[in-house]
């Protein structure tokens, strides 16, 4: 049974190795209801290969990781609960489909396999990609949009189940200023629904004012901590070998790295 | 050029080549759109181990190849995806090895002419009535599979690792779209031969692939190109006395070509680029 006190997700122990390199060793991460978390870290430092232990993509060679309380690999039907935006480089974008062809995808884990998508699987694809503003695209083939665009039809396919556990990865690389504030934004609202948010990312610093908490990694767990203290700062120092601090201005924080 | 059609073994060609044409297509679409095309070819290969396998045990060489062409397939399957070694190495390591297996077994049935020519090549004029039906069969399967799965099969041919997740087995499927691939392949040995097969199977779809952006329409479209190259090979390899199977194949690419030519994707590639 699901049990619904646990924390969402529970990472104990976690060693992964590929080949005889070790990527993640003793990694522990729990994230709770509702919380909002980045993993940060430097290239290789082995963030997604712990988000695709979360998700069950990657089998630990050492330790356990639980989500919504159950072993990963028995969640079975609660996986429908998760939304997922991969990686934009591990999409075929000449795939030949339409926008709302791919959002509706979103849909299938829960309506079972060989089963079609009913009024209420299309109703709730609409209204994922109006959530993030790209419905007037729903019928245009998704080799034919932007970055931005395209980055924001992903959310909406991960958002089409309504999602209790959003787990996304690198969601604003290459993608242009305007779709990363409202990325941001729409990630705040969902939190507020009450959301979990899992969010492996490179912009440190516009991270640390929408986060609750930060898990800094480097094939190990360097700190998971909130971005405001003291412990985050240092550890982040330490990963990336320089000095970087937060600077709050207000809505649009900036990270500052000082010469080492 | 038609009064071919009065025979039977015209008449029983025909309906293969219909049959055959449209299950390749299907396929196809997988093939092309999941990066398949090389798997196909090692299943291809393996088939002419099944078929001496039968051809030794002296039992219909249909169905050992469909056991064995199976087989290969989940080993391919499983060593790509549990073992260390990436997709394109297991393929090298069966495709090889189940070719060498047959001509090794052929090797030992001596004194045995098998016409192993038509195998290897195809021979759609000595299509039998067992063969008809065989064909009947294991088409309305696939096809049904295809249909019953329609969603599902696209979900993980776009993106397995999102199906996984949120809860579709894609590993399961893949296996599915494996073993269906290697039923395919071995119903169309007889229409143009092991060594064209995975030609018929690639060539249709990625001709499709060419002029649309809808899955469905690609998929129908494959249907048409590859049933229309089956039907006319078969009738212009008949009028001019050449090898039918050849002449499928050469009618597909011929097709692929053209609609490269004229792809809109062709010139919205052109467009983009700065």
């Amino acid at each position: 049974m699901i049990d619904n006190s646990a924390p969402i997700i529970e990472v104990s122990n976690l060693t992964v190795l590929r080949q005889e390199l070790v990527v993640l060793e003793s990694v522990s991460l729990t994230v709770n209801k509702g919380e909002f978390t980045a993993i940060v870290g430097p290239n290789g430092s082995g963030k997604t290969t712990l988000i695709k232990a979360i998700l069950g993509l990657i089998r630990p060679d050492k330790g356990s990781v639980n989500v919504f309380g159950l072993p990963v690999g028995q969640l079975s039907e609660a996986r429908s609960r998760i939304g997922y935006v991969p990686q934009i480089f591990d999409i075929d974008l000449n795939f030949p489909i339409t926008v709302f062809e791919a959002v509706l995808m979103g849909t299938y884990g829960r309506i079972g396999i060989g089963r079609r998508p009913k009024r209420q699987d299309r109703e709730a694809a609409m209204r994922a990609l109006e959530k993030v503003g790209v419905a007037d695209l729903k019928d245009r083939s998704i080799a034919r949009l932007s970055s931005g665009q395209r980055q924001r039809v992903f959310v909406a396919r991960a958002l089409a189940n309504d999602p209790e556990l959003l787990v996304l990865d690198e969601p604003t690389t290459g993608v242009d200023v305007a779709t990363t504030g409202s990325l941001y934004t729409l990630l705040r609202e969902l939190k507020q629904d009450g959301v979990t948010i899992v969010l492996v990312s490179h912009d440190i610093g516009v991270v640390a004012a929408y986060v609750d908490t930060v898990a800094c990694l480097n094939t190990s767990l360097v700190a998971h901590c909130r971005p405001d203290e003291a412990e985050c700062t240092a550890a982040l120092t330490d990963m990336y070998g320089c000095h970087v601090a937060f600077l709050h201005h207000g809505e649009a924080p900036h990270i500052v790295v000082e010469d080492h | 050029m038609l009064e071919s059609f009065g025979y039977a073994y015209m008449q029983r060609a025909t309906v293969a080549g219909i049959l055959v044409g449209a299950l390749c297509a299907v396929i196809g679409v997988y093939v092309v759109l999941k990066g398949l095309a090389f798997i196909g070819a090692g299943i291809s290969h393996a088939s002419f181990g099944g078929v001496a396998i039968g051809v030794y045990l002296g039992i219909n060489p249909i169905w050992s190849a469909i056991v064995f062409c199976i087989l290969t397939a989940w080993g391919i399957g499983m060593t790509s995806r549990k073992g260390h070694v990436k997709e394109d190495t297991a393929v090298g390591v069966f495709f090889a090895s189940t070719m060498a297996l047959g001509i090794l077994i052929i090797g030992l049935k001596q004194g045995y002419q098998i016409d192993l020519f038509s195998y290897l090549f195809g021979s759609i004029l000595a299509v039998t009535m067992q063969d008809v039906w065989t064909t009947v069969v294991i088409t309305a399967l696939v096809l049904s599979a295809v249909i019953v799965l329609f969603k599902d099969l696209m979900f993980v041919t776009f993106d397995a690792e999102m199906a996984e997740v949120t809860g579709v087995p894609a590993g399961k499927l893949y296996f599915l779209l494996i073993t269906m691939m290697a039923l395919t392949v071995v119903m169309s040995i007889k229409v143009v031969g092991i060594v064209l097969v995975s030609a018929l199977i690639v060539t249709p779809a990625a001709a499709a692939y060419q002029l649309t952006e809808k899955f469905r329409n690609m998929m129908a479209l494959a249907v048409v190109f590859g049933v229309g190259s089956c039907v006319f090979g078969l009738i212009l390899s008949d009028a001019l006395r050449i090898a039918s199977g050849a002449t499928i194949v050469l009618l597909s690419t011929l097709v692929f070509f053209v609609c490269a030519a004229v792809s809109p994707r062709r010139r919205r590639a052109k467009a983009a680029t700065p």
